[in-house]
């Protein structure tokens, strides 16, 4: 247990190592960057300071009102900026041209600035009687880049709900030709930084952060709909299909320490493998069964002795303890078959009940005889033996 | 009319339908062809005879197929200059074929100090790599139809309810009823493995359970019967004798049904209640010694009902999203799953508490039900930053009741993962977990260094694992190296090459590749 206790310590410490960052790391613009890796801004720029002079937004940005298409580019331009400050293209200074561009060095390329059109279908027309404030919330100590000043999905949909909103993602975002959201659209050619569209902070608790392929089965509970959006029938099939092992998910030799996992049950298993013959077939090929134990491996016996005892009386029945915590770890190696010479009421047979005490007349004894009396009939082999109030047992 | 005269009209009459000339449409499709090929070692635990390590190469194919606008009815809105809703047919596939080509199938077995046979005689179970060709789905859906209020799938379909998706080869209909709130109705035959280009659902229920009968030939040779198959005895090469397994319980239909109502509810509430009931004939054509006074005529294998409710609510600076899950076996007579949770998030940090309690059960043809199975609670902390470092780290505790094993147990583990961009370019990513308690001790670290663009990607990984399942502990090492390259628009290739140390010296490797050809001419 010290040992347990120590490893979280140091798990503890990792995280907190990996989280720390001294005060003088990435501007603060870069962190909440909705795109990452974060762009670099190229130029010191604050609307909170403009907005305070009284400047208008269309003064600077004259194309909006009248632009039908997402993918227009509204940024002002130095002839914006000519209009009220005055700037000397034949006198570049280190003073004055880095007031505004970043990292300005003379004779150096300057930064650009990279403003790359959302790939959403949106009219800034059709909008226009609404204040520009509404969708691009102010940002009082921003600069230029400074993406929170960007519309989210959650600030459009805090007008477009149903029933006059959109009745389909595809509505807003651009559709692929399934007809589902284009996801694929950060690889457009001169982006190569920009990811594939993904839920961030996702509107429907669906946020698709580091660890989301492995844990996902909440989100997906909670917004089942809501995945069909971008991801069709065959993007589950790929990993859920068992086909291949993702190092992702099974870390390196993990067959070397899959059992670990597979008796504790954390992760199901049977998510992605869904039939019996999967484990069975691998393990008695290895040699790691049932029968391999008695034929093949006959010095390395896989259970300890007193594991299953044979006769009737025998307080050493290890394996009940295993069975009663995680049955689907035996099924990896046995069959139902080798339970019933000892556990069927045969008169043949040990006629060990595997039945909890409580069992007898229980609810859920006369729930499963009620939905199907053929299991019970694979061990109480006659009739009258079967019912939740037959006293034969032992 | 002879019944075989009729069948053969009918088939003429759609083949012709099929062949009369028709106007050529130019639909908008996605196609996709995925080629996986696996090799790896797996160690063999014999100590005498045999080969000790035994090669799996593993050819997999996938075929997905999405047509888009069946009969244009959406393009030709589009021209006419219509662009409201209307009604939209599409078609949803995906193949796939799978083959065993290593010696994981073909070798011979020690099968005593003289005595060697064919592996796939010994192991009727490895027949199931052997080869499959499977239709993991294909539906026509039909969107748009009642003014946009219906959705008609048919075909082979997902399920709709909450406990996983299982294939049914059948019909839905997913309703728009009040805003917010939807109705989705299913009903057909679960797709179970044993049905046409069928695909294995949840059949964890043990052989016997599925009544499997094999054709074993008789003393003399010259004739045979179906009995149940006796697992201790080796079957011997003969003109009458057969592993081909058949198991009329699996095989049998499995007629489901299948219904989900969800919606929006007051403060910002979603909710789903999902019901599914699954039942089979039973298979007793071969009656003896199991059903010696017959076997009832049905039983259902399944009856679920699940509820989940979610909500997103803003507590002050807090968004707190609250979620519970509770899935109920009918047929069972017990709570299967009850689990709550919720997502308290502020800026980039986010926590992530839960608890769940899990009971264990099969389908109802399995005995495993009724044995005495013990629930486990489990209770979770986790914790997610999402800044210019992306981390999320998790704590759980999973206490199992005990019961009739005297005395309850806890097993405790956590495990962390950041990842960080350390140039435009390059990413690195750093993985830690620690499992104690039932089941076996492990720990384990890794770290990726992985550099990229849009077209190609390369990363290397190093691991350590130290695991203790029972009594024999170690520590392994691996190391792996993966690329993947987009060729051309829609042409990618991937690779991996993995090498391990493992707890007891021996070298493994595993190489995959990948070829993934994907079509979409109106792009």
């Amino acid at each position: 247990m010290s040992r347990l206790v120590a490893g979280l310590a140091l798990l503890a410490l990792g995280v907190a190592l990996v989280l720390w960052r001294p005060a003088t790391g990435a501007p603060l613009a870069a962190e909440r960057s909705p795109l990452y890796p974060a762009p670099a801004p190229a130029l010191r720029f604050s609307h909170a300071r403009h907005a305070a002079l009284g400047v208008e937004c269309l003064r600077c940005h004259a194309g909006a009102r009248a632009s039908r298409s997402a993918v227009d580019l509204l940024l002002p331009t130095e002839a914006a900026c000519r209009e009220c400050h005055r700037i000397d293209r034949a006198a570049p200074t280190a003073e004055a041209c880095g007031a505004c561009h970043r990292g300005f060095a003379a004779g150096a390329p300057l930064l650009r600035v990279s403003a790359l059109p959302p790939a959403l279908k949106h009219s800034h027309a059709a909008h226009a009687a609404v204040p520009c404030q509404r969708c691009h919330a102010p940002a009082p100590a921003g600069g230029f880049g400074d993406t929170p000043s960007l519309p989210t999905m959650e600030s459009c949909l805090a007008c477009h709900r149903e029933p006059s909103g959109p009745a389909r993602c595809t509505e807003c975002h651009l559709a692929a030709s399934s007809g589902r959201i284009d996801t694929s659209l950060g690889f457009f050619a001169g982006a190569p930084d920009r990811q594939p569209l993904r839920p961030r902070r996702g509107v429907f608790g669906d946020a698709h952060g580091p660890g989301f392929a492995s844990d996902h089965r909440a989100a997906a509970a909670r917004a089942e709909r809501t995945c069909g959006a971008c991801h069709d029938d065959s993007f589950c099939s790929d990993c859920h299909a068992g086909v291949v092992r993702p190092l992702s998910y099974h870390p390196d030799d993990y067959l070397g320490v899959h059992a670990i996992e597979a008796r504790r049950a954390v992760s199901e298993c049977s998510t992605c493998h869904r039939v019996q013959s999967f484990c069975v077939g691998c393990h008695e090929r290895v040699g790691v069964s049932a029968r391999a134990a008695a034929e093949w491996t006959p010095s390395r016996p896989f259970h300890a002795a007193g594991w299953a005892a044979t006769e009737r009386g025998l307080s050493q029945n290890r394996h009940a303890r295993e069975a009663r915590r995680n049955v689907s770890a035996c099924a990896s190696c046995h069959r139902e078959d080798e339970c019933l010479p000892c556990h069927s009421a045969d008169a043949g047979g040990l006629s060990v009940s595997p039945h909890p005490r409580s069992w007898r007349g229980s609810a859920q004894c006369r729930a499963l005889d009620r939905a199907n009396r053929r299991m019970c009939l694979r061990c109480h082999v006659t009739e009258d033996q079967v019912g939740c109030d037959f006293r034969g047992q032992r | 009319m002879a019944r075989s005269r009729l069948r053969h009209l009918v088939v003429g009459t759609a083949l012709a339908a099929v062949a009369l000339p028709a106007p050529a449409s130019a639909y908008e499709f996605w196609t996709r062809a995925r080629t996986i090929g696996q090799a790896y070692e797996l160690r063999g635990f014999r100590v005498f005879g045999g080969e000790l390590a035994i090669g799996r190469r593993r050819l997999t194919q996938l075929l997905t197929l999405t047509l888009h606008d069946l009969g244009d009815l959406e393009r030709t809105r589009r021209r006419a200059g219509r662009r409201g809703r209307g009604v939209v047919v599409s078609w949803h596939s995906t193949l796939r074929f799978e083959h065993e080509l290593g010696t994981f199938l073909t070798g011979r077995l020690a099968v005593g100090p003289t005595r060697r046979q064919d592996a796939l005689d010994v192991i009727p179970e490895l027949g199931a790599s052997a080869f499959s060709l499977a239709l993991l789905h294909g539906y026509v859906r039909v969107d748009g139809l009642g003014g946009g209020r219906l959705s008609l799938l048919a075909g082979r379909v997902s399920s709709v309810a909450l406990d996983g998706a299982l294939p049914l080869d059948g019909a839905q209909v997913q309703v728009a009823l009040a805003p917010g709130w939807s109705l989705e109705l299913g009903g057909g035959l679960a797709v179970r493995e044993a049905s046409w280009l069928g695909v294995g659902s949840y059949e964890l229920d043990g052989t016997p359970g599925a009544f499997c009968h094999e054709y074993r030939a008789a003393a003399d040779g010259t004739a045979g019967r179906w009995r149940l198959i006796e697992r201790d005895e080796l079957v011997t090469d003969g003109r009458f004798t057969s592993d081909y397994e058949r198991c009329p319980q699996r095989q049998a239909r499995m007629a489901t049904a299948e219904a989900a109502l969800g919606g929006r509810l007051p403060g910002r509430v979603e909710a789903r209640l999902s019901y599914r009931v699954a039942a089979s004939p039973s298979a007793d054509s071969l009656a003896g010694p199991l059903y010696p006074d017959g076997a009832p005529r049905w039983g259902k294998n399944l009856e679920r009902l699940a509820a989940t409710a979610s909500a997103r609510w803003r507590v002050g600076p807090v968004e707190v999203s609250p979620l519970v899950l509770a899935r109920a076996s009918l047929a069972h007579g017990l709570v299967e799953r009850l689990e709550l949770s919720a997502e308290l998030a502020r800026g980039r940090h986010a926590l992530e508490p839960s608890a769940s309690r899990v009971s264990p059960s099969f389908d109802t043809d399995s005995i495993w039900n009724v044995f005495a199975g013990e629930p486990s609670t489990e209770l979770a902390l986790g914790y997610r930053y999402a800044g210019a470092t992306r981390a999320v780290a998790r704590l759980w505790a999973r206490r199992y009741d005990g019961g009739e094993s005297g005395g309850a147990t806890w097993a405790v583990g956590a495990h962390a993962e950041a990842e960080r961009a350390l140039t435009k370019r390059a990413r690195l990513r750093g993985r830690a977990l620690v499992d104690g308690g039932y089941g076996g001790e492990r720990a384990a670290a890794d770290g990726e260094l992985r550099w990229g663009d849009a077209t190609a990607e390369v990363a290397g990984r190093a691991a350590l694992v130290w695991a203790r399942p029972d009594t024999d502990g170690g520590l392994s090492a691996a190391t792996s190296v993966r690329a993947s390259w987009a060729l051309a628009s829609g042409v990618a290739v991937q690779s991996a090459l993995e090498l391990w140390r493992d707890r007891e010296g021996q070298l493994g490797v595993r190489g995959l590749g990948v070829l993934e050809l994907t079509l979409e001419p109106n792009r």
